[in-house]
Formats: structure tokens, sequence, C-alpha cells
């Protein structure tokens, strides 16, 4: 009779203890590992058209996050990123496996949470079709890449697979071993 | 003269022996970290660590009344004035220990690693604007831990929820190195005597594995809950204070661990993997005895470092006056006139939340919340939170949270 009672409070408490648990596992948003994507439009209709047929597509290698010597240098920027050396355009096999990267757009994660890593832009691509600008900036730190007009209208969006694109970059970019680290 | 030397000789002495055994709460939080200026949707990550902030100080405080210790708050966040590597080295240097002191700093914010990292824990990034960061500014967790443990505490603890991916182009120069209120019942005085007073080392933990990022959560509703690893640890460890389940130290990392992984980040095959904390334990059992301490004793607090923390713990103690169970009930409705003074008047309001920061236990006015904090049976002080004022320095609103006896 001893051994029911307590087998009674064991349940209980098994009970009130698996009760807990999920309900604040259950409360998390779960935005972040939202994988499905049934948007039909990366940004709108003209900028993917922009993005995605670009004929010309000039590359910027960023400028660090971290400012080695305390001193940040005066350099070119696009809108308030810093650019710490113009790459030049990309040539056509480049710039063919790059939009069979981009052309994904289940690749593009819109609604995220925010991580802890300021967004800053490893490189930047510029694309252009008839005097249009738009720029993609990628930054892998957090796994972000944004997508701005020329007016500097930005949309941010999480990126799926950043591994894909860091095999991309680690052919066309310096700073071989971050690459390959990622 | 003999006899007055003798006095004096014992006044100088006796507030060491009152201080005794410390528990040095050391935090660093980007409270006010902004959002992307580029992102008109991004608020930043500042609400997620205040969140962080509010809960890691209400939890420390329990930790330290529940075994005995008298805290010492060290707590820098909001601006960058306050929120800077400058202040976490004088921090550092300045800390001095008694072999029984506990050590337990704990970090929220911004981080990353640098490409030549050894160890597996990232660099905290000390800077409140959005933008580059200079070298200056950043400090790993790990040469925090081997600071606090040349000091020789009894126990170091060394906690942080920041990114830990990799920053393209930074290279470490090795030089330079850097949900109601809370309960005080005999399970967590068991338990928090355990973990911190039954153990002596050290113990370093981060939220994500190298090249990883740590993610904030938030409810369906996108309320803030912190940051993924930091609420975990929090939810786990009132969890088993509640439901009095003994844990050790790497009973609790893996059970934090375990429940820091559900929530996923997306690997290059685009499935889902694992925000996976990163932890090392270097823990020797070795109790020492605290029995004598009295845990209903009102202790006054410790000046820290942080005005605005003083602000609120003078303010956390008169209220403490007026409700504590060790003071006679005819003294704390004395009291209530020396807390009333705190307030702007009769449209002053008070808010109690629990112990998650954000379930509302109560709400009402100034005056009838001092009026039940006299009367409460099983009380033993109230946890400032937060508080506005008026331009007089008079309150107008005041967040709590209680701290009671079962």
């Amino acid at each position: 009779m001893k051994h029911r009672y307590w087998a009674g409070i064991l349940s209980l408490f098994a009970i009130l203890t698996s009760c807990s648990l999920s309900k604040s596992s259950n409360e998390y948003n779960a935005a972040s590992v939202t994988l499905g994507n049934d948007s039909i439009v990366i940004y709108n209709d003209s900028i993917d058209d922009i993005l995605l047929n670009a004929k010309k597509v000039l590359a910027y290698d960023m400028a660090d996050f971290v400012q080695q010597n305390d001193s940040v240098i005066k350099r070119d920027s696009i809108f308030n990123y810093h650019v710490k050396k113009k790459i030049g355009p990309l040539n056509s096999k480049e710039l063919n496996i790059l939009s069979f990267i981009i052309g994904d757009k289940s690749w593009y994660i819109k609604k995220y949470n925010p991580v802890r890593r300021p967004f800053n832009p490893d490189f930047t691509l510029e694309f252009i079709q008839s005097k249009k600008h738009i720029y993609m900036f990628v930054s892998f730190g957090t796994e972000e890449v944004a997508i701005s007009d020329s007016k500097g209208n930005f949309k941010f969006y999480k990126m799926k697979d950043k591994h894909i694109l860091a095999r991309w970059a680690l052919l066309k970019f310096p700073d071989k071993e971050y690459y390959i680290k990622l | 003269m003999k006899k007055f030397l003798l006095f004096i000789a014992l006044c100088l002495i006796t507030p060491s022996i009152a201080i005794g055994q410390t528990f040095h709460a050391i935090i660093f939080a980007n409270t006010k970290s902004p959002g992307n200026p580029n992102n008109p949707n991004d608020s930043g990550i500042g609400p997620s660590v205040t969140v962080d902030f509010e809960r890691m100080s209400i939890e420390m405080t329990t930790i330290a009344k529940s075994i005995g210790y008298n805290i010492r708050k060290y707590y820098y966040y909001g601006t960058q004035q306050s929120f800077n590597r400058r202040n976490l080295e004088a921090v550092l240097n300045n800390l001095t220990c008694a072999p029984n002191d506990i050590v337990y700093f704990y970090y929220s914010g911004h981080g990353g690693r640098a490409m030549n990292e050894k160890s597996e824990f990232p660099e905290m990034v000390l800077r409140v604007p959005y933008g580059l960061a200079s070298e200056s500014e950043l400090y790993p967790l790990y040469d925090v831990y081997n600071q606090i443990k040349r000091k020789s505490p009894r126990l170091t603890i060394v906690m942080g929820d920041l990114c830990n991916s990799t920053i393209k182009g930074y290279y470490r120069n090795e030089n330079n190195a850097s949900k109601g209120a809370t309960v005080l019942s005999k399970s967590s005085f068991d338990l928090y005597k355990n973990l911190f007073l039954n153990v002596k080392g050290g113990l370093i933990v981060s939220s994500s594995k190298p090249s990883v990022t740590s993610t904030c959560i938030q409810t369906i509703d996108d309320k803030d809950l912190g940051g993924n690893f930091t609420h975990n640890f929090l939810e786990t460890l009132q969890t088993c204070v509640a439901y009095d389940i003994d844990v050790s130290w790497d009973k609790l990392f893996d059970e934090v661990a375990k429940k820091t992984r559900k929530f996923n980040v997306i690997d290059d095959k685009g499935n889902e993997v694992p925000q996976d904390p990163v932890y090392k334990l270097h823990l020797t059992t070795a109790p020492i005895n605290n029995n004598n301490f009295d845990s209903s004793v009102l202790a006054v607090p410790i000046t820290s470092n942080d005005d605005a923390t003083n602000q609120r713990d003078k303010m956390a103690y008169t209220l403490s006056k007026v409700c504590n169970r060790n003071i006679d009930k005819l003294d704390r409705i004395h009291n209530i006139k020396e807390a009333k003074a705190l307030f702007s008047g009769a449209n002053a309001r008070v808010q109690v939340v629990g112990f998650d920061n954000s379930t509302i236990v109560n709400t009402c006015s100034a005056n009838s919340y001092l009026n039940y904090l006299s009367m409460a049976t099983n009380m033993d002080q109230v946890v400032v939170i937060n508080s506005t004022t008026d331009n007089a320095g008079k309150v107008k609103y005041l967040k709590v949270h209680e701290i009671h006896y079962k």
C-alpha cells in the first residue's frame, strides 16, 4: 500500500515535470527554423529580374568587422558599408554559378530571429542592367544577405545554406583561409 | 586610552567579519545594442539582452541569498560609457577574493571568434553602437576565466550568450589577452549550496560551438525571451529548484545543452542543425561548512560600481524593511513612511513580475503595495528591476520581483 502511495506521488511528479518542460519548449517562436518559403519573389519582380538576369556584376571585398590598429581608414563605401577593395566584374563562369545559387528562391529565409553578431558584409555584389543598379551584401558572420535597390532600400534574409555561397566566394575573393573555415 | 584603541581596532575589524564570504556577481550586458540602421524591421538584440540581464540579476540575488553569501554586484550595461572593455579590465584587475568567495561572470551581447582562436570560446564585442568594431573593443571569454582563476576564489563561473562565428580577417594578437515570486525553501537552499558550496574550481560555458551563431528567442507573439542559451539555463535551474531535483553542474549543463539544441540553425544541406553550447568544467568536490548563517537576516546592500544599481538596491532595501519577516511587525509599519517617501504620490504604480521577468503577478498603487508588504507573513525581500521617476526624482513606476519563503 505504501509503495502504491509513493508510485502515485512519483507519477504525479513526472507528469508535472513533463508538462512544465514541454510548456517552456513549445512557447518558442520557430521562425528561425522555418525553411519553407512559399514566396514567389525575393525582393520584388523588377529587382528580382535584375538580380537573376544581370549581364554585368561587379564584386567588392568589404572592410573587416574588426579594425586592426584601432583605426578606421577612410574608404569608399556602398551606402554605409566600407569597401576594402574593388575586385572587378565577374567572368561568365563565375556569373553562371552565382546565378544558379542565388536563383533558388527557397534559399532566402525571410522571417528569422536576430543573431548575436552585427551584420557586416564580407563582400558585396553590384548587379547592373540597363543603367539600373542593385546590390547584394553578404554577411557570413550572421548568415545573412541584404538586397538593396539603388536608393538604399534594404531587405534582409537569412541564408538557407551559407556554405554553398562560401565555396563560390573562395574562388573569387582574398581571405581564402576565412572562406575555407566556413 | 588602551580601551579606546581596542575599541577603534574592533570597529575596524568588525566590518570584515560581518561581510564574510562574498558572491561577486559580474554582468556585462549590451542592453542598448541597437538594430541595423539599414533594416527598419530590426530592433537589435538590446531588448533580448535586457531580458537576460534582468533575469540573471534576479537569479544571482537568489543564489547569494540561498547560500548565505553577501552579494557584491558589478553591473555594466546600457551606454558605451558603462559597457566597455576598459571597465571589464578594471573589474578583473581590481577584483580581490577571499579563499571562499565565489565569482560569477555573465556576458550577454554580440560576439565572434578570431581566425587564430585556439580555445572553443568566442570573444565578446564590448561596443554599443552598430558598425565596425576596433580590436580594443573585443575580449576573449576564456581570458576572463583565466584572470578570475588567478584570483583564487573558491569557485569561478564564466558564462556567455553570444555568437561564436568566425570574424573575417581578424587574427587575435596573443599579447592582447586579455513565473511567480522566487520561493526560498529547503530545496532551493540545498540545490544552490550543492552547486556553489560543495564544489571548488571553475567552469566556463558559451552559448554555441565554434563557427556557429547564437540566436535570441521570442514567443509566438514576438515577446523577447532573451538568448536561447540563457533562457534555457534559467528555466532548467528554476525547474530543478521548483521540483527539488538534485543536480550537479555537469548534469545541469547536459540538460541546458539538450534544450538549447532544440532551437536550430540551418546547415550546408539545408537541414536544421542545433545551436550547441560548449562548456568545460574543472570542479572537485569540496564541501564548505556554512550552516551557521541566518538566511532571514536582511543584509544592507554592498555598494556597486553602478549608480543606477545602487539606487535600485537602496530602494529594494527600503521596501524590504517593510516586508522582511525577521523584522518586527510594528517596525515594519513604521518603515512604511520611509518607503512612501520614495514615490511621487497617489498616482505612483508598482508592477510585480515573476522570476521569468514577464509574468505580471500584480499591478497596483504604491500605497496599497506598501500596505500589502507590511502585512506579508513569509517574505524575505523585494528585488527592484527598474523604475521611472518624475522631475523631482520620485518614483512614478516601479517594477519589482518578490522573494518569499515557503
